[in-house]
Protein backbone atom coordinates (compact mmCIF):
# COMPACT_ATOMS: atom_id res chain seq x y z
CA UNK A 1 0.00 0.00 0.00
CA UNK A 2 1.38 3.45 -0.94
CA UNK A 3 1.87 6.28 1.59
CA UNK A 4 -0.86 8.32 -0.06
CA UNK A 5 -3.47 5.55 0.08
CA UNK A 6 -2.52 4.87 3.73
CA UNK A 7 -3.27 8.54 4.52
CA UNK A 8 -6.55 8.73 2.59
CA UNK A 9 -8.06 5.47 3.87
CA UNK A 10 -8.76 6.69 7.46
CA UNK A 11 -10.07 9.97 6.09
CA UNK A 12 -12.47 8.14 3.78
CA UNK A 13 -13.62 6.01 6.70
CA UNK A 14 -14.21 9.14 8.79
CA UNK A 15 -16.24 10.78 6.01
CA UNK A 16 -18.26 7.58 5.55
CA UNK A 17 -18.89 7.44 9.30
CA UNK A 18 -19.99 11.10 9.32
CA UNK A 19 -22.33 10.60 6.39
CA UNK A 20 -23.83 7.51 8.01
CA UNK A 21 -24.39 9.42 11.26
CA UNK A 22 -25.92 12.31 9.34
CA UNK A 23 -28.29 10.03 7.47
CA UNK A 24 -29.26 8.33 10.74
CA UNK A 25 -29.89 11.73 12.35
CA UNK A 26 -32.03 12.95 9.47
CA UNK A 27 -34.02 9.74 9.41
CA UNK A 28 -34.46 9.91 13.19
CA UNK A 29 -35.71 13.52 13.00
CA UNK A 30 -38.05 12.59 10.16
CA UNK A 31 -39.43 9.62 12.11
CA UNK A 32 -40.05 11.75 15.23
CA UNK A 33 -41.68 14.56 13.20
CA UNK A 34 -43.86 12.04 11.33
CA UNK A 35 -44.88 10.43 14.62
CA UNK A 36 -45.76 13.79 16.18
CA UNK A 37 -47.76 14.92 13.18
CA UNK A 38 -49.51 11.55 12.86
CA UNK A 39 -52.30 12.67 15.20
CA UNK A 40 -53.27 15.37 12.72
CA UNK A 41 -53.38 12.93 9.81
CA UNK A 42 -55.39 10.23 11.51
CA UNK A 43 -59.02 10.11 10.52
CA UNK A 44 -60.91 11.94 13.26
CA UNK A 45 -64.07 10.73 14.93
CA UNK A 46 -66.78 12.78 16.54
CA UNK A 47 -65.89 12.95 20.20
CA UNK A 48 -67.32 13.99 23.52
CA UNK A 49 -70.79 14.39 24.84
CA UNK A 50 -73.59 16.02 22.91
CA UNK A 51 -73.58 19.77 23.58
CA UNK A 52 -76.59 21.99 23.96
CA UNK A 53 -75.86 24.91 21.65
CA UNK A 54 -78.10 27.95 21.83
CA UNK A 55 -79.85 28.59 18.53
CA UNK A 56 -80.91 32.12 19.51
CA UNK A 57 -78.44 33.71 17.08
CA UNK A 58 -77.99 30.80 14.68
CA UNK A 59 -77.78 31.42 10.96
CA UNK A 60 -79.00 28.36 9.10
CA UNK A 61 -77.90 27.38 5.59
CA UNK A 62 -79.24 24.39 3.76
CA UNK A 63 -82.64 22.72 3.98
CA UNK A 64 -84.74 23.65 6.99
CA UNK A 65 -85.58 20.03 7.83
CA UNK A 66 -82.16 18.57 7.08
CA UNK A 67 -81.33 15.21 8.66
CA UNK A 68 -78.04 16.44 10.06
CA UNK A 69 -76.96 19.76 11.50
CA UNK A 70 -73.36 20.92 11.26
CA UNK A 71 -72.64 23.74 13.71
CA UNK A 72 -69.63 25.93 13.03
CA UNK A 73 -68.05 28.58 15.22
CA UNK A 74 -65.93 30.66 12.89
CA UNK A 75 -64.03 33.87 12.36
CA UNK A 76 -64.15 35.54 8.94
CA UNK A 77 -60.53 36.71 9.25
CA UNK A 78 -59.07 33.34 10.24
CA UNK A 79 -57.15 31.64 7.37
CA UNK A 80 -58.15 28.15 8.60
CA UNK A 81 -61.82 29.16 8.60
CA UNK A 82 -61.44 30.24 4.98
CA UNK A 83 -59.92 26.84 4.16
CA UNK A 84 -62.82 25.04 5.87
CA UNK A 85 -65.34 27.32 4.17
CA UNK A 86 -64.26 25.66 0.92
CA UNK A 87 -64.70 22.21 2.47
CA UNK A 88 -68.14 23.04 3.88
CA UNK A 89 -69.24 24.45 0.51
CA UNK A 90 -68.14 21.17 -1.12
CA UNK A 91 -70.06 19.19 1.53
CA UNK A 92 -73.25 21.07 0.65
CA UNK A 93 -72.84 19.91 -2.94
CA UNK A 94 -72.36 16.30 -1.78
CA UNK A 95 -75.25 16.34 0.73
CA UNK A 96 -77.74 18.84 -0.70
CA UNK A 97 -80.78 17.42 1.09
CA UNK A 98 -79.32 15.99 4.27
CA UNK A 99 -77.03 18.67 5.64
CA UNK A 100 -77.67 22.10 7.18
CA UNK A 101 -75.04 24.50 8.50
CA UNK A 102 -75.64 26.56 11.60
CA UNK A 103 -72.99 29.28 11.67
CA UNK A 104 -72.02 31.12 14.84
CA UNK A 105 -69.57 33.99 15.04
CA UNK A 106 -66.44 33.64 17.12
CA UNK A 107 -64.17 36.49 16.01
CA UNK A 108 -60.73 36.32 17.66
CA UNK A 109 -60.48 40.09 18.00
CA UNK A 110 -57.10 40.03 19.76
CA UNK A 111 -55.31 38.64 16.69
CA UNK A 112 -57.81 39.48 13.93
CA UNK A 113 -58.54 43.17 14.21
CA UNK A 114 -61.20 43.33 11.49
CA UNK A 115 -62.98 40.12 12.44
CA UNK A 116 -65.71 41.61 14.64
CA UNK A 117 -66.50 44.21 11.99
CA UNK A 118 -66.68 41.47 9.34
CA UNK A 119 -69.14 39.52 11.49
CA UNK A 120 -71.17 42.73 11.90
CA UNK A 121 -71.14 43.13 8.10
CA UNK A 122 -72.48 39.58 7.70
CA UNK A 123 -75.19 40.30 10.27
CA UNK A 124 -76.05 43.56 8.50
CA UNK A 125 -76.52 41.68 5.23
CA UNK A 126 -78.62 39.20 7.19
CA UNK A 127 -81.08 41.94 8.00
CA UNK A 128 -81.81 42.02 4.27
CA UNK A 129 -81.87 38.19 4.15
CA UNK A 130 -78.53 37.94 2.33
CA UNK A 131 -76.26 36.66 5.09
CA UNK A 132 -75.36 33.51 3.13
CA UNK A 133 -74.07 35.48 0.16
CA UNK A 134 -72.16 37.93 2.38
CA UNK A 135 -70.71 34.96 4.31
CA UNK A 136 -69.33 33.59 1.02
CA UNK A 137 -68.01 36.98 -0.13
CA UNK A 138 -66.24 37.60 3.18
CA UNK A 139 -64.43 34.27 3.09
CA UNK A 140 -63.77 34.19 -0.65
CA UNK A 141 -62.28 37.70 -0.61
CA UNK A 142 -60.58 37.57 2.79
CA UNK A 143 -57.36 39.02 1.36
CA UNK A 144 -59.19 42.20 0.28
CA UNK A 145 -60.20 43.28 3.78
CA UNK A 146 -58.38 41.19 6.41
CA UNK A 147 -55.48 43.59 6.88
CA UNK A 148 -57.12 46.66 5.44
CA UNK A 149 -57.06 49.81 7.60
CA UNK A 150 -60.49 50.64 6.16
CA UNK A 151 -62.48 47.41 5.77
CA UNK A 152 -65.77 49.33 5.79
CA UNK A 153 -65.35 50.45 2.18
CA UNK A 154 -64.76 46.82 1.15
CA UNK A 155 -67.87 45.64 3.03
CA UNK A 156 -69.91 48.42 1.40
CA UNK A 157 -68.67 47.29 -2.01
CA UNK A 158 -69.77 43.70 -1.16
CA UNK A 159 -73.21 45.04 -0.16
CA UNK A 160 -73.43 46.88 -3.49
CA UNK A 161 -72.39 43.70 -5.30
CA UNK A 162 -75.29 41.88 -3.60
CA UNK A 163 -77.70 44.68 -4.50
CA UNK A 164 -78.45 45.52 -0.86
CA UNK A 165 -80.11 48.76 0.12
CA UNK A 166 -77.05 50.84 1.00
CA UNK A 167 -78.70 53.08 3.61
CA UNK A 168 -80.19 50.15 5.50
CA UNK A 169 -76.87 48.29 5.31
CA UNK A 170 -74.96 51.29 6.65
CA UNK A 171 -77.44 51.75 9.49
CA UNK A 172 -77.11 48.10 10.48
CA UNK A 173 -73.34 48.28 10.21
CA UNK A 174 -73.25 51.06 12.79
CA UNK A 175 -76.05 49.85 15.07
CA UNK A 176 -74.96 48.53 18.45
CA UNK A 177 -77.69 45.84 18.25
CA UNK A 178 -75.88 44.20 15.33
CA UNK A 179 -72.63 43.92 17.25
CA UNK A 180 -74.54 42.67 20.32
CA UNK A 181 -75.76 39.69 18.28
CA UNK A 182 -72.16 38.85 17.35
CA UNK A 183 -71.10 39.12 20.99
CA UNK A 184 -73.92 36.77 22.04
CA UNK A 185 -72.27 34.13 19.87
CA UNK A 186 -68.90 34.86 21.48
CA UNK A 187 -70.47 34.30 24.91
CA UNK A 188 -71.92 31.00 23.67
CA UNK A 189 -68.49 29.94 22.30
CA UNK A 190 -66.84 30.68 25.66
CA UNK A 191 -69.56 28.74 27.43
CA UNK A 192 -68.73 25.76 25.22
CA UNK A 193 -65.02 26.29 26.07
CA UNK A 194 -64.01 26.65 22.44
CA UNK A 195 -60.39 27.82 22.24
CA UNK A 196 -59.71 27.65 18.50
CA UNK A 197 -61.56 28.30 15.26
CA UNK A 198 -63.05 26.86 13.22
CA UNK A 199 -64.84 24.61 15.70
CA UNK A 200 -67.38 22.15 14.34
CA UNK A 201 -70.14 20.18 16.03
CA UNK A 202 -71.88 17.41 14.16
CA UNK A 203 -75.24 16.51 15.57
CA UNK A 204 -74.23 18.36 18.74
CA UNK A 205 -70.92 16.53 19.20
CA UNK A 206 -67.54 18.24 18.79
CA UNK A 207 -65.60 17.21 15.69
CA UNK A 208 -61.76 17.29 15.57
CA UNK A 209 -60.84 19.10 12.34
CA UNK A 210 -60.83 16.63 9.44
CA UNK A 211 -57.84 17.33 7.17
CA UNK A 212 -59.83 17.19 3.93
CA UNK A 213 -63.29 16.98 2.41
CA UNK A 214 -63.16 13.16 2.09
CA UNK A 215 -62.59 12.72 5.84
CA UNK A 216 -65.35 15.21 6.61
CA UNK A 217 -67.65 13.34 4.22
CA UNK A 218 -66.85 10.07 6.00
CA UNK A 219 -67.80 11.63 9.34
CA UNK A 220 -71.10 12.78 7.89
CA UNK A 221 -71.88 9.31 6.51
CA UNK A 222 -71.12 7.81 9.94
CA UNK A 223 -73.36 10.36 11.65
CA UNK A 224 -76.15 9.74 9.12
CA UNK A 225 -75.91 5.97 9.61
CA UNK A 226 -76.09 6.26 13.38
CA UNK A 227 -79.35 8.19 13.27
CA UNK B 1 -8.48 24.22 15.87
CA UNK B 2 -10.65 21.69 17.71
CA UNK B 3 -14.04 22.65 19.15
CA UNK B 4 -14.90 21.21 22.54
CA UNK B 5 -16.92 17.97 22.24
CA UNK B 6 -19.51 19.40 24.63
CA UNK B 7 -20.18 22.35 22.34
CA UNK B 8 -20.24 20.12 19.26
CA UNK B 9 -22.77 17.90 21.01
CA UNK B 10 -24.89 20.90 21.99
CA UNK B 11 -24.80 22.33 18.44
CA UNK B 12 -25.74 18.92 17.00
CA UNK B 13 -28.57 18.48 19.49
CA UNK B 14 -30.05 21.93 18.80
CA UNK B 15 -29.85 21.25 15.06
CA UNK B 16 -31.54 17.86 15.56
CA UNK B 17 -34.43 19.52 17.44
CA UNK B 18 -34.55 22.17 14.70
CA UNK B 19 -34.87 19.46 12.05
CA UNK B 20 -37.78 17.91 13.98
CA UNK B 21 -39.43 21.35 14.35
CA UNK B 22 -39.20 22.27 10.66
CA UNK B 23 -40.12 18.76 9.47
CA UNK B 24 -43.12 18.70 11.84
CA UNK B 25 -44.30 22.07 10.55
CA UNK B 26 -43.96 20.91 6.94
CA UNK B 27 -45.73 17.58 7.57
CA UNK B 28 -48.54 19.14 9.64
CA UNK B 29 -49.23 21.70 6.92
CA UNK B 30 -49.68 18.84 4.48
CA UNK B 31 -52.52 17.42 6.56
CA UNK B 32 -54.56 20.63 6.67
CA UNK B 33 -54.32 24.04 8.27
CA UNK B 34 -53.47 24.62 11.91
CA UNK B 35 -56.55 26.14 13.65
CA UNK B 36 -56.48 29.80 14.76
CA UNK B 37 -56.05 29.68 18.53
CA UNK B 38 -57.27 32.38 20.88
CA UNK B 39 -53.81 32.83 22.37
CA UNK B 40 -51.76 32.70 19.16
CA UNK B 41 -52.15 32.79 15.42
CA UNK B 42 -49.98 30.05 13.99
CA UNK B 43 -52.00 29.75 10.81
CA UNK B 44 -51.93 33.53 10.32
CA UNK B 45 -48.14 33.41 10.42
CA UNK B 46 -47.60 30.38 8.19
CA UNK B 47 -50.10 31.62 5.59
CA UNK B 48 -48.91 35.24 5.63
CA UNK B 49 -47.21 36.89 2.65
CA UNK B 50 -43.94 36.73 4.62
CA UNK B 51 -44.10 32.95 4.97
CA UNK B 52 -42.74 31.88 1.57
CA UNK B 53 -39.65 33.28 -0.12
CA UNK B 54 -39.64 32.85 -3.89
CA UNK B 55 -42.54 30.46 -3.44
CA UNK B 56 -40.60 28.21 -1.05
CA UNK B 57 -41.96 27.87 2.52
CA UNK B 58 -39.59 29.30 5.15
CA UNK B 59 -39.74 25.98 7.01
CA UNK B 60 -37.77 24.42 4.15
CA UNK B 61 -35.06 27.07 4.43
CA UNK B 62 -34.97 26.33 8.15
CA UNK B 63 -34.66 22.63 7.44
CA UNK B 64 -31.74 23.25 5.05
CA UNK B 65 -30.01 25.35 7.74
CA UNK B 66 -30.46 22.76 10.50
CA UNK B 67 -29.34 20.00 8.14
CA UNK B 68 -26.14 21.95 7.40
CA UNK B 69 -25.51 22.61 11.10
CA UNK B 70 -26.22 18.99 12.02
CA UNK B 71 -23.91 17.77 9.26
CA UNK B 72 -21.11 20.10 10.37
CA UNK B 73 -21.49 18.97 14.00
CA UNK B 74 -21.35 15.30 12.96
CA UNK B 75 -18.25 15.90 10.83
CA UNK B 76 -16.58 17.83 13.63
CA UNK B 77 -17.47 15.07 16.09
CA UNK B 78 -15.98 12.48 13.72
CA UNK B 79 -12.62 14.16 13.83
CA UNK B 80 -12.89 16.59 10.93
CA UNK B 81 -11.74 19.66 12.86
CA UNK B 82 -12.82 23.04 11.56
CA UNK B 83 -16.27 21.93 10.31
CA UNK B 84 -18.11 23.96 12.98
CA UNK B 85 -16.07 27.05 12.10
CA UNK B 86 -17.66 26.96 8.64
CA UNK B 87 -21.00 27.69 10.32
CA UNK B 88 -20.13 31.26 11.33
CA UNK B 89 -21.81 32.88 8.34
CA UNK B 90 -24.85 30.56 8.08
CA UNK B 91 -25.46 30.94 11.84
CA UNK B 92 -25.14 34.74 11.60
CA UNK B 93 -27.54 34.83 8.68
CA UNK B 94 -29.99 32.55 10.51
CA UNK B 95 -29.87 34.79 13.60
CA UNK B 96 -30.58 37.92 11.53
CA UNK B 97 -33.44 36.12 9.72
CA UNK B 98 -34.85 34.92 13.08
CA UNK B 99 -34.80 38.44 14.53
CA UNK B 100 -36.50 39.82 11.41
CA UNK B 101 -39.17 37.10 11.37
CA UNK B 102 -39.89 37.44 15.10
CA UNK B 103 -40.22 41.20 14.55
CA UNK B 104 -42.68 40.59 11.71
CA UNK B 105 -44.74 38.32 13.99
CA UNK B 106 -44.74 40.87 16.82
CA UNK B 107 -45.20 44.16 14.97
CA UNK B 108 -46.71 43.40 11.56
CA UNK B 109 -48.85 40.28 11.96
CA UNK B 110 -49.42 40.63 15.73
CA UNK B 111 -49.72 36.85 15.78
CA UNK B 112 -47.26 34.21 16.91
CA UNK B 113 -46.38 30.76 15.65
CA UNK B 114 -44.89 28.64 18.44
CA UNK B 115 -42.89 26.51 15.98
CA UNK B 116 -41.36 29.64 14.43
CA UNK B 117 -40.53 31.10 17.85
CA UNK B 118 -38.98 27.77 18.83
CA UNK B 119 -36.88 27.80 15.68
CA UNK B 120 -35.76 31.39 16.41
CA UNK B 121 -34.65 30.28 19.89
CA UNK B 122 -32.75 27.30 18.44
CA UNK B 123 -30.94 29.35 15.81
CA UNK B 124 -30.02 31.93 18.47
CA UNK B 125 -28.56 29.14 20.61
CA UNK B 126 -26.65 27.75 17.63
CA UNK B 127 -25.28 31.21 16.82
CA UNK B 128 -23.87 31.74 20.33
CA UNK B 129 -22.42 28.23 20.48
CA UNK B 130 -20.77 28.60 17.07
CA UNK B 131 -19.34 32.00 18.03
CA UNK B 132 -18.03 30.72 21.34
CA UNK B 133 -16.44 27.68 19.67
CA UNK B 134 -14.73 30.11 17.27
CA UNK B 135 -13.12 31.64 20.37
CA UNK B 136 -12.01 28.16 21.52
CA UNK B 137 -10.34 27.50 18.20
CA UNK B 138 -8.62 30.88 18.09
CA UNK B 139 -7.38 30.37 21.64
CA UNK B 140 -5.74 27.12 20.62
CA UNK B 141 -4.09 28.60 17.55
Amino acid sequence: MSKKSRRTAPKQASVAKSLTLMAAGVLGALAIAAFLSQGAEEAPETTGARQEISTATARIRGPEHATLKLVEFGDYQCPSCRFYHGIVTELFERFPDQLALEFHHFPLASIHHNSVFAAVAAESAGEQNRIGEMHDLLFDNQDLWANSPNPESVFISFAAQLGLDQDTFMQSLRASDTESRVLLDVTEARKLQINAVPAFFLDGRPVPLPPNVEEFERLIYTALESR
Amino acid sequence: MKTSPLKVGAIGSLAFVGMIDTLYLSLSRRSGPIPCHITSGCEDVVTSVYSPVAGIPLAWFGLAFYLTVFGAAVFEGSGNSGSVRLLVWPATFALIASIALTGIQAFVLEAYCEYCLGSAALSTGIFFLVMSSRGDSEGEE
